[in-house]
Parts: structure tokens; sequence; C-alpha cells
């Protein structure tokens, strides 16, 4: 459970399903017309504001540099701000209004979705809730997701993935999800979730929590990110990553994802403000192509070369590139130049197109043999 | 502010309470007035500006004040303190918040200064006023900017008295160099573990030595500093330097490479401008498993 304690609802969402997990959870709400923004990101935590759909909510995570490959996921904005409390996140930094704000109408949240995946039917989209939050940080008070993993299931050619750092994972466990849902997890080394990943599920329990999911048949993704160095990493990640494996099972992992840490230069100091104790930005870093830093290069491939070593032998698979054949988890990197690709895996995708091309296709092959083979001119390549 | 009248003085007293104010406001106030300022407190007219040296007679306006502030606002008037630095600002509310009796007289007096009257605000400044004093007076100098100065109170206090008195008192650095070397140094400091290990990877004697001036010692710091906080940089960009050396290439061809390192590669320039240039075209052929070398040393793995 998370430190929810109460509730503002939208005068237009009473009606929504949400209310009734709210209701179910215990969690007492008001129904009120203006909620007034909040300035500081902490002050949000734990009050929850049920909101309407405004606008889109779907869009691309993309990055706004070519120097980098992005893997073109679609976000879709049901959530916003997150009950967690991690000395990295970048919405300490991102986010005008604290409030953790939900969407209630999930309706209309699907509704979008089926639009878009219906007008290329002969496209598999992946689509994360996780761009503002985490996936189900806050799933026993709102229900969410699991409504969004039985609307998914009878959407054909689209893959919802929830990403998290929690262990809420009791609520999905009986959902009838046709394996379109893939529930990831942002997993780290056993030191950075204990110092760094405050108040969210500890490594032991989201490993567990891994392993429930397995056992219900979620596909499953896992996402090393963002890597941060520190004294003793080599052996902390290598022992994640080991036990990682060893909770779940090769052929459901759909994707790992493997990135380091970065931050536009500001957060640096909301970081040194907001966690005096937190030692992350010390650490030498450059300022990328993209305005963001990161750990020089040489730092982030000897970190990366490590992981994938470890990863290939935990796997019993030499080789990680998407490009070599999609009988193994797909490996990718998440925001990282096109050289680190090529230096570590032999091979880069030549666009972001590209890449997602490769996830459909790996997709389509390993799990969605009755979907069409994908074609390049769908997705731009 | 309310103006009460004008008055000519012919010798002008000051108020005892203002003087640790005058003190810091020393370097701002400007002699070439058309007139002064002045207010009443019991009956006793006392000056806020000071007078023209050599005049007998000099016009006063006499300001109204709050009683509850010892004119401390009919003293900002009369400088126009929301032109202050917020050096001076800082200090000045500091001095405020011990003479007045509470911290809400002291919120008052911020919209004089061109503030917002709020508490977080107050406390910013208030931190402000606490970096040591040689780093606040150089920081005036300099010209170092209120949203500056918040961030370099986020340093450690022990950290900051450290670099006021072992680093700062031996360089001149620019508004731009002083800050990125308190954040340079900063993460050193934390990385290596304190002070003391600190000063022994600068082998900081050497570096503030006596016999060099403050230009050739900011240069040294410098460079040391880089070294320190940016090893990997450092270690790598000098391997590519030695590649490059080892290419023995002409004057006329240089090469050069991103030194952040992000970007693989490096571009090869030749400088033609007489037939004969174009013999070193042969050159850069006959060098090229070299250039493979160089291209090998910019694989990290
Ligand atoms: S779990 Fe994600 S969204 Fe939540 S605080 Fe951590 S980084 Fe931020």
């Amino acid at each position: 459970m998370s430190n929810i304690k109460q509730a503002i609802v939208d005068p237009s969402q009473v009606d929504s399903e949400l209310i009734k997990a709210l209701e179910q959870a215990g969690i007492d709400y008001v129904v009120q017309d203006e909620v007034a923004i909040k300035k500081n990101y902490r002050a949000g935590k734990k009050q929850l504001v049920v909101v309407d759909k405004k606008g889109d909510a779907l869009d691309t995570c993309a990055t706004i540099s070519d120097h980098y490959i992005c893997c073109n996921v679609k976000v879709l904005k049901s959530i916003s701000n997150c009950p967690y409390d991690c000395s990295y996140c970048f919405l300490q930094n991102y986010l005008n209004d604290g409030n953790t704000k939900v969407v209630g109408n999930d309706t209309a949240l699907i509704e979008e979705v089926k639009e878009a995946c219906f007008k290329q039917p002969d496209r598999i989209f992946r689509i994360g809730t996780w761009e503002l939050g985490d996936s189900l940080a806050l799933e026993h008070e709102t229900g969410q997701a699991q409504r969004l993993i039985t609307a998914f299931r009878d959407i054909p050619n689209a893959v919802l993935e929830l990403k998290t750092k929690s262990d809420s994972v009791n609520p999905i466990l009986n959902c009838d999800h046709q394996h379109k849902t893939v529930v990831s997890w942002s997993l780290n080394a056993n030191t950075i979730v204990e110092t760094q990943e405050h108040k969210t599920a500890r490594l032991q329990e989201r490993l567990i929590a891994l392993k429930k999911v397995t056992e219900a048949g979620y596909l499953v993704g896992l996402h090393v990110d963002p890597m941060i160095y520190f004294e003793g990493w080599e052996a902390d990640y290598e022992s994640l990553i080991r036990q990682a494996i060893q909770a779940t099972r090769p052929d459901q992992i759909a994707w790992i994802s493997l990135g380091s840490l970065r931050f536009n230069p500001e957060m640096k100091k909301k970081i040194e403000t907001n966690f005096p104790a937190s030692t992350i930005t010390y650490t030498e870093m450059i300022r990328g192509n993209d305005g963001k830093m990161r750990y020089p290069k040489p730092l982030r491939m000897r970190m990366y070369g490590h992981v994938i070593n470890v990863l290939a032998d935990a796997l019993g698979c030499d080789d990680l590139s998407p490009q070599t054949g999609f009988d193994k988890p797909l490996f990718y990197f998440c925001m990282e130049r096109w050289d680190v690709w090529h230096d570590l895996l032999g091979a880069s995708p030549t666009s972001i197109q590209d890449l997602d091309y490769l996830f459909a296709q790996s997709l389509q092959s390993r799990f969605f043999p009755s979907l069409p083979i994908p074609n390049k001119a769908d997705y731009a390549v | 502010m309310q103006l009460k009248s004008l008055k000519n003085i012919s010798s002008p007293t000051f108020f005892s309470k203002h003087r640790a104010y005058f003190d810091l406001l020393g370097s701002l106030s400007s002699l070439d007035r058309l007139f002064g300022y002045a207010f009443y407190y019991d009956d006793t007219l006392f000056c806020l500006t000071s007078h023209p040296k050599h005049t007998t007679s000099f016009p006063y306006l006499v300001l109204d004040y709050h009683p509850d502030y010892f004119a401390l606002d009919a003293l900002l008037f009369a400088y126009s303190a929301s032109t202050w630095p917020a050096t001076i600002k800082a200090r000045f509310l500091a001095q405020a918040i011990q003479d007045l009796p509470d911290r809400h007289g002291v919120l008052q007096l911020m919209p004089f200064m061109g503030l917002v009257a709020h508490q977080s605000v107050l406390s910013a400044y208030l931190n402000i006023a606490k970096l040591p004093s040689l780093l606040l007076t150089y920081a005036q100098q300099k010209k170092v900017s209120y949203k500056q100065l918040v961030q370099i109170t986020r340093y450690e206090s022990s950290y900051l008295a450290w670099f006021a008195t072992d680093i700062l008192a031996y360089i001149k650095p620019s508004c731009s160099v002083l800050l990125h070397l308190l954040e340079s140094m900063h993460d050193c400091f934390h990385r290596l573990g304190g002070i003391e290990a600190l000063v022994t990877a600068l082998d900081l004697p050497t570096l503030i030595h006596n016999d060099a001036d403050s230009e050739t010692r900011l240069h040294r710091i410098n460079d040391t500093v880089f070294q320190l906080c940016y090893p990997t940089q450092f270690k790598y960009n000098q391997e590519v330097r030695h590649c490059v050396k080892a290419l023995h290439l002409p004057d006329s061809i240089s090469v050069t490479w991103d030194d952040s390192l992000e970007t693989k590669g490096f571009t090869v320039s030749l400088d033609i401008s007489k037939v004969d240039d174009l013999n070193d075209l042969s050159l850069l052929a006959a060098k090229k498993e070299s250039f493979k070398d160089l291209l090998e040393a910019m694989v990290y793995v």
C-alpha cells in the first residue's frame, strides 16, 4: 500500500470505476471542483487527485537528440507524480503541479488508444503508463491497471507496459491478460535501492512480485536503469541480474533494457538540495549532445559491458544483439549512442524507427504469431 | 514612503543604531547627490545620507518612517535598496534580524529591497549572509547573482570556509570560473571523503606557493582540479593526444576530436594554400593504419 491517505475527486469523475476502488481501499475523498497547484513535488505525494482526461493522453517517449537512440515507445499519460521518492527522479525538476493526479476516466483513455491503434492496424504499438509516475504504485487505491489490462486484451495490435518499482501485483494476478500486458520492473543494485530509491519496494520484494507475475503468465520486462556508479558496483549489479533472471523465465521476458544515470544540469542542484545524503551527483559526468549530464562514455561502456556479460551468462545466450535473431529477450539500451550499441553488441539499429521495428518483429515472432509479420514501411524505417 | 519636508542642514548627525548598516553600505553611499535624506527621531533630525565635504549647508528631504523599524525603511528608501546587489541585501537583512524584535519586522522591510516578503525568501537571504565574508565580498565584486548565491549556500559550511581561506584568498577568478571551481571542488570533496583528502589530492601547498602570481596559481588550480574532477576524460584525452603525436604530422595537418569523448571519431584538417601542400594528401593516405589505431583508441571496451 502507498502512503495515500485521502483523495480529491473532480465532480466529473464521481461515477468512475476508480471511485469504487478508492472506496474499497478505504480512502476518504472529497468532491471538489478546483484543486490548488502544489508547487513542491513532494507536497503532493500523500494525496490523490482524481481528474478528467484533458486533451491527448497518448504521446511518444522520445529523445530530442538524434545522437541517442530511443525505443519509440508510446506513453499513455494516465498518472502524474508518484508516491515514491527516488533521489534521481526527474519529476522533481519537471512537474509544474506536484499533485498526484490520476485520470479517473479510463474509458476515454482507452478510446484514444483504440483510435490510434485501429488507424494503423498492421503496426504493433507498445504503450506504457509510466512516463510521469509508477504504473502500479497506486494500484490498490485506483485499480486503474486492472481496467487497462482488460482493455488491452481486446486491442490486437497493442501491448501495454506497466513499469514499476512496487510489489503491488496482487490486484492484477487474476486479470485475464492474454499476454497482452508486459509487467516490467525498474531494477537496480541493492545498494542503490537501499540508498536512493526511497519508499519503493525493496529489491527482494520486487523480485518476489516478479516471480508472482511470471507465474500468472504475464510477459515481463526488466529495466536495469539507471545504472549508478558506486564502490563495489560490479558485484552488486551481477547479483541483481542473476537474481532477476532466476525470479522469472527467459521465455516470458519480452525485453531487457540498460541505461545509466542521466539528468539535466539543473537536476544536479535539485538532487543535492532535496537529497543531501545522496552522493550520486559527485561522480565524474560530462554533458552529452542532448544537454544531459551522464557518465563519460568509457565508464558507461565499462558498466554496460559488465552487465551484458552477466546477462549473457545468466540467459545462456552469447549474443544479446536484437539484430541477430528473435529467439531471446529483446535487449536494448535506453537513450544511448549508436557507437555504444555498435561497440558493445556489434551492431546498432539504423534509426529510432528501426528499433521500434525490431521490437515489433521480436514480439510478433515470440509471442503473437497470429499477427501479421511486421512490415518495415509501417514503422517508417 | 512619505516625504515630510525639506530642510537645510549644516552639520549632519547620524543615528547610532544605523552605524552597522552604514558600515556595510560604505561602498554604495554615493556623494554626488543634489540632496540628502533625513528623518526625525525624538525631535532630533538624523541624516540617512552623508553630506558632501566642504559644503556648509545641504538640502535634506525629511522622510516619514515606521516607528517599529528604527527608520530602517527610510534608510532603504534613501539608498534605493532595490538596486543593491544580493550580497548587500543579504547582509542588511542579517543585521536587521539581530536588531529588530522579530522576523515579522524584517519581512516588512523586504519590499523596500524589491523582494517578496516571504519567509522562504528571507531564509534564503539569511543563508547567503552566512557565507564566509571573504567569499561574500568577492561575490559582490564579481556580481554573482542571487540565484547563483543560493546555489552556493547548498555547499557545507566547512567546505566553504576552507575554500574561502585556502583557495579564494590566493586567486582572482572571474564569476564563471569561481562558480565552476566551487562546484568541481565540492564534487571532489565528497568523492574523496573530506577536506584533508582533497588537500592531499590537490597537493595544495604546491598549487598556492607564494612564488607565483594569482593568475599562475589560478591556472595551476584549474588544471589540477580538472584532472582530479574528470579523471576519465583526462586519461582518455591524454591517450588520444599521444596517438595523435605518434602520427608525426606536419603543422599543416591538424587532428581534432570531441574532448568530452561522447562523439566517436576525429576530424583531420589540412591547410592547402600552395600546390606543394597537396603532397600532404598522400601523407594522409600513407598513415591510414595509424589513423585506424587512433580510431581504435576511441573504442572504450
Ligand atoms: S518510482 Fe519512478 S516516478 Fe516514482 S519517484 Fe521513483 S523515479 Fe520517480
